[in-house]
């Protein structure tokens, strides 16, 4: 399939701070592209080099071809970028936002009208369309900011943490907005509400340091770790020696403790026996298996050893 | 260009905010003329070279006047939105280069500039007995075209090159006393000792104020002059996009 967007090598310094280190990377065009990763792993940098909103130290962003840096002007008017901070003009009203963006882009009245209305429509903002930017809570904001994203009909939409202040009404509306946009735009976004990511994606990029340390399908993700499982254990007491005797039979993964809850990993179901084995008189509560999720990959630990 | 689209959102911000600021700008000129021109025309009486006072200070006012309206349309696009909101740095992202964007702005700041210059000038002309021939009013918005090119220039740098607040209005609050008190506007340059005379008579404020009065008492044009301050407006605008562009790390 053809690449909407490509990365060649791209790095972003903040001082001495390595934000990206060399990212190399493509986006296939009507591909629905999530990105994850702990708070400043680079997500949001990201975004804002593709939307041209920083510019990256060094390296080359192409979109549709065209070298980001060298035909910033071309590049530009494929793009559509809502960042996460709340950049409405406080004394415009929202419809006056979204149709000043249109009128920059050099899209006229009546296209502006109705592509605002239809939008407005699908993220049921038509009753704040009049409110004054600063008058209106962030979640509206929010909406009026995605529809001024997509109101010069960009080919890529680039959206930085895209439900973020919603409630659930909304959340909904997006996702089917986003969903059905997915057909026909290429859409990459951050985010940190992973049940919404393990919903609506193509494909998942895990960041950490910078650096892209996962990447696919998050099917394909689990993949390699399909054998793993989650235990948790819950006992009448949980002493610190048999913790330790606990953590440390050879089969557990990644031990931790919350009060007297010993939570564990391990590759297969019988490691469950092997932990057995080892608690002897003490009295277990409770015990849950749970299939490992986005929230397990992005586990620091297992993220970082690649699981 | 983004003038079209800029123009459409001042409009916007005056209809959000009509009476408020009609208001405004009917008691500002009103204000200004009374506390400057009232005063000091019975300090003054004639100029130095023997014209009335309200007759030789009447464009100084309105350049003084103007110079007030067109700070808070810099400050807002330059500094506020940009510090604040990060509005600057999301508009930067439509296709235009910095060198439009800041041209752009120039254009639009200047003339609604200019508009409310004009509407301040029927004010000032029905408080005071002077007068001025068409062309003579042609002529002096054409200077002040050239007066606020730079004056724009000037204020859009500092709104760029200054984060802190403290700062940023410290550098302006004295811009404003370096205008009002030392280019001219409201009493000749001569009143100064000779060093601080020759030193001020060569802002660039100061050239305009004193080329605009060769040009309406004596019929006197400076074109070196009018071309240089072209050139210098020119000029930096283009410094002012090169500083926009760093700014926005774009």
């Amino acid at each position: 399939m053809e690449a909407s967007v490509t990365l060649k090598k791209v790095g972003k310094l903040v001082k001495d701070k390595t934000v990206l280190a060399g990212l190399t990377f493509g986006v296939e065009k009507g591909s629905l592209v999530a990105i994850v990763g702990d708070n400043d792993s680079g997500k949001s940098t990201i975004l804002k080099i593709l939307a041209g909103f920083e510019s990256p130290d060094y390296g080359q962003v192409f979109l549709y071809g065209l070298d980001s840096q060298k035909r910033r002007i071309e590049a530009r008017k494929l793009l559509g970028f809502v960042p996460h901070e709340n950049d409405l003009d406080p004394d415009l009203t929202l419809a006056q936002n979204i149709k000043f963006h249109g009128h920059l882009f050099g899209i006229n009245d009546q296209t502006i009208q109705s592509r605002l209305s239809t939008y407005a429509k699908k993220l049921d903002l038509e009753l704040y369309l009049d409110e004054l930017a600063s008058q209106v809570s962030q979640g509206i904001q929010k909406r009026a900011m995605i529809i001024r994203g997509l109101i010069h009909d960009p080919d890529i939409l680039i959206l930085d943490e895209p439900t973020g202040f919603m409630d659930s009404a909304s959340i909904r509306k997006t996702w089917d907005l986003i969903t059905e946009l997915k057909k026909e735009k290429t859409i990459i976004y951050a985010s940190n509400a992973l049940q919404e990511v393990e919903q609506s994606h193509d494909r998942i990029l895990v960041l950490r340091h910078g650096q892209i340390i996962l990447d696919g399908h998050l099917d394909k993700l689990l993949e390699s770790t399909i054998d793993y499982h989650q235990f948790q254990i819950e006992f009448e007491e949980l002493s610190d020696e048999l913790y330790t005797e606990l953590s440390n039979v050879n089969t557990v993964v990644s031990p931790n403790r919350l009060g007297n809850i010993f939570h564990f990993y391990g590759r297969a179901r019988n490691v469950f026996f092997d932990v057995l084995k080892q608690v002897g008189e003490s009295e277990m509560i409770d015990l849950n298996v749970k299939k490992l999720g986005l929230r397990d990959l992005l586990d620091s630990e297992f993220a970082g050893d690649g699981l | 260009m983004m003038i079209i689209p800029l123009l459409k959102r001042r409009l916007y911000l005056w209809q959000n905010n009509l009476f408020p600021l009609l208001v405004l700008f009917m008691v500002f000129p009103i204000i200004v003329f009374s506390l400057l021109n009232l005063s000091l025309r019975h300090i003054f009486i004639r100029s130095l070279s023997d014209i009335p006072y309200d007759q030789w200070a009447f464009p100084g006012i309105l350049f003084i006047l103007s110079s007030m309206v067109i700070f808070p349309l810099i400050y807002r696009e330059f500094y506020h939105l940009r510090v604040q909101n990060k509005i600057l740095k999301t508009m930067a992202l439509s296709p235009y280069t910095k060198w439009d964007i800041v041209i752009s702005f120039l254009g639009i700041t200047i003339f609604e500039t200019i508009i409310i210059s004009i509407f301040a000038s029927v004010v000032f002309l029905s408080l005071v007995s002077v007068s001025f021939s068409l062309g003579q009013m042609i002529v002096m918005y054409l200077f002040l075209l050239l007066y606020l090119s730079i004056l724009a220039n000037l204020f859009i740098s500092l709104s760029l090159a200054v984060e802190s607040v403290i700062l940023f209005f410290g550098s302006v609050f004295l811009s404003f006393i370096i205008l009002f008190l030392g280019s001219g506007f409201l009493f000749e340059l001569d009143f100064f000792p000779s060093t601080l005379h020759t030193l001020l008579s060569y802002l660039p404020f100061a050239l305009v104020s004193q080329a605009l009065r060769q040009a309406l008492f004596y019929d006197v044009y400076n074109v070196s002059l009018i071309i240089g301050v072209i050139m210098l407006s020119i000029l930096w605008s283009l410094g002012n996009s090169i500083l926009l562009r760093k700014k926005l790390v774009q």
